[in-house]
């Protein structure tokens, strides 16, 4: 997907979700009733896409962990299998037990969504956070093209806007990853370093991604 | 497409998302019960503190970086048996 495209796509998205008067979050969240759980993910079971494995979930941290002005974020994965091959250039997660259960996922960013549902900042967390399989910067940026939740579980134009905007938002994504790599070559490349928890973090202006590439 | 569309206001929630709320099941703070960890498979809650035990990776260049540390494996270079993995990491 071109920035241009990412960019139509999303505010396609965004114009669909408004005029239905479902607006984006509304639909992230439409299973927590009356308010969201603290660490719950959104939806439940995260929305995988059926091909290629793509995947995200919503959660909220809770006040003291992410301040006042975050409402919750979206980690953003790829599936190890979408990885460039050969692979093996990794650290693997921690325990055999959490390699044979959980999903194997590669973390791409997380996007902040503050009080009122809008973006306002992509960060990336260290290895240990989500248990991920940890790919450096170059890798996951190849891959990258791969990420598309269309058939996901979940809202249909949730997931169109999410794939739209890692599609329009490369360029910031690049930059954090690799701000990522030199925070933990610095620390820990295994990722386990407990008092590291953020990696990077770049303000989103979603405004001005997309008006870069509309005319 | 028109750059006359603003889409903060297409996008905010009107009177803003509810405040979330420390599940029933569990504590409000970053300590899950053993079941609640088990039915969130990764965040930084599920994770323990344990050290690493192996380390597969690194980057293209990291043996002429380390040569007594890394080796060359089908997947670029490996951390020797014994060796400090992290030594193989990307130094950016």
């Amino acid at each position: 997907m071109s920035p241009e495209q990412a960019a139509s796509a999303l505010i396609e998205a965004t114009v669909v979700m408004h005029n239905s008067g479902v607006p984006f979050m509304r639909r992230v969240l439409a299973a927590a009733d009356p308010e969201p759980e603290l660490w719950q993910h959104y939806p439940e079971h995260d929305a995988v896409s059926p091909r290629g494995g793509s995947r995200y979930f919503y959660h909220c941290h809770p006040v003291e962990d992410r301040g006042v002005d975050e409402h919750g974020h979206f980690h953003l994965f790829l599936a190890k299998s979408a990885m460039p091959k050969p692979r093996g250039v990794a650290i693997a997660p921690i325990g055999r037990k959490a390699r044979a259960q959980n999903p194997k996922v590669v973390h791409i960013a997380a996007l902040s969504i503050n009080q009122a549902g809008l973006p306002v900042s992509l960060f990336t967390v260290n290895r240990w956070v989500t248990n991920e399989w940890l790919y450096p910067h170059d890798q996951i940026m190849a891959a990258l093209t791969r990420f598309d939740l269309t058939g996901a579980d979940g809202d249909e134009f949730v997931n169109k806007w999410l794939t739209a905007f890692v599609h329009l938002a490369k360029p910031t994504i690049s930059d954090l990853l690799i701000q990522r790599d030199l925070a933990l070559s610095d620390v820990d490349w295994d990722g386990e370093e407990r008092t590291l928890e953020i990696t990077s973090s770049i303000p989103v202006d979603l405004q001005d991604l997309v008006e870069a590439y509309v005319s | 497409m028109s750059k006359s569309i603003n889409l903060a206001t297409m996008l905010a929630v009107a009177g803003g998302l509810a405040m979330a709320v420390a599940p029933a099941a569990a504590s409000a703070s970053c300590n899950p019960t053993p079941s609640r960890a088990a039915s969130i498979p990764y965040n930084n809650c599920y994770a323990k503190p344990k050290k690493a035990k192996k380390v597969k990776v690194a980057k293209a260049g990291c043996c002429a970086a380390k040569p007594g540390c890394c080796a060359s494996s089908a997947g670029g270079c490996a951390p020797k048996s014994g060796c400090c993995a992290a030594k193989c990491g990307p130094k950016g």
